[in-house]
């Protein structure tokens, strides 16, 4: 490494806490507990896009993606006065609740993944490399996004969750360790073995990045 | 530990593995900067490791912020959650 550039990914979606931002999502969060006719349509809407995202690069799939983002909100709804607005953000609490539900998916399908042939999940991948035609150039566009979700769809949970949460949602690192539950040293570990696994893998078919 | 660990460095692999995300977001401070960029040279696994790290940061970006068909799907699935579930 010739230089300690700050590489920082593009855009913010839940980014770092903002008093603007805490004070709007404290207000939604006030109307949707005193039952506001339109609090509950507000919340789905700001959230929507966000939680479909989680779910779509920790799934892979459209359909399940839909399927667990329904399912967030469903929790949210049943449980969203438990949510204390003096122990952290809403948007922390809104990912501690996804990535639980990931989590709780992810163990209760497992068994259906493990009757998949790994043959056949690595196969997709190179044929989706070939199909590109960029063996050997820089990821580029739709078949990067391709390519990189299938890369993340073969890391570990505890990676895979952690490099969503930092390099596509781009929580903070105390945001992270809030939502998983463990220390930032262990966060910044993972984060980076996950990033060091996924060069691995597209270089293993051969995909040059 | 990592094979080939420069064991003579003042930072070991492990919190090489830690500080390299201070490092590429430029918050870390110069003497850990410095031992860091010292481990480096001395360990073949950690710089090959960065290397990958960067790789991915500089791609990662082509990733784009949220899946393709998200745009049109996430606005179906907001109106089935307020269909299903709003109104409180």
């Amino acid at each position: 490494m010739s230089a300690a550039a700050a590489v920082r990914i593009q855009g913010h979606v839940w980014g770092p806490a903002t008093d603007n931002r805490l004070d709007s999502e404290a207000q939604l969060i006030e109307r949707c507990l005193t039952g506001e006719d339109t609090a509950w349509e507000d919340l789905v809407k700001v959230y929507t896009r966000r939680v479909y995202a989680v779910c779509y690069r920790f799934t892979g799939t459209d359909g399940e993606a839909q399927d667990l983002t329904q399912e967030v909100f469903l929790r949210v709804f049943k449980t969203l006065k438990s949510f204390r607005s003096g122990e952290g953000s809403f948007s922390v609490w809104l990912n501690r609740l996804t990535r639980n539900l990931l989590i709780d998916n992810y163990r209760r399908t497992k068994l259906e993944r493990a009757t998949d042939s790994i043959e056949d999940q690595l196969l997709t991948l190179e044929q989706t490399a070939a199909g590109a035609g960029r063996t050997d150039s820089m990821l580029a566009g739709r078949e990067a996004s391709e390519l990189l979700q299938g890369a993340l769809q073969k890391l570990s949970p505890d990676l895979r969750e952690t490099v969503i949460l930092r390099d596509i949602e781009e929580l903070e690192y105390r945001e992270i360790a809030e939502v998983l539950n463990v220390p930032e040293g262990t966060v910044k570990s993972r984060l980076n073995r996950g990033r060091a696994e996924l060069a691995r893998i597209l270089r293993r078919h051969k995909v040059t990045v | 530990m990592r094979p080939g660990e420069n064991k003579e460095a003042t930072m070991n692999c492990s919190e090489f593995e830690i500080l390299l995300c201070d490092y590429v977001d430029g918050t870390l401070d110069a003497a850990r900067k410095q031992a860091l960029e010292a481990h480096q040279r001395g360990c073949a696994a950690c710089a090959e490791f960065a290397r990958d790290v960067m790789v991915i940061l500089c791609n990662i970006s082509a990733f784009g912020k949220h899946p393709r068909a998200d745009a049109d799907c996430s606005q179906r699935v907001a109106s089935s959650c307020v269909n299903r579930f709003g109104g409180g």
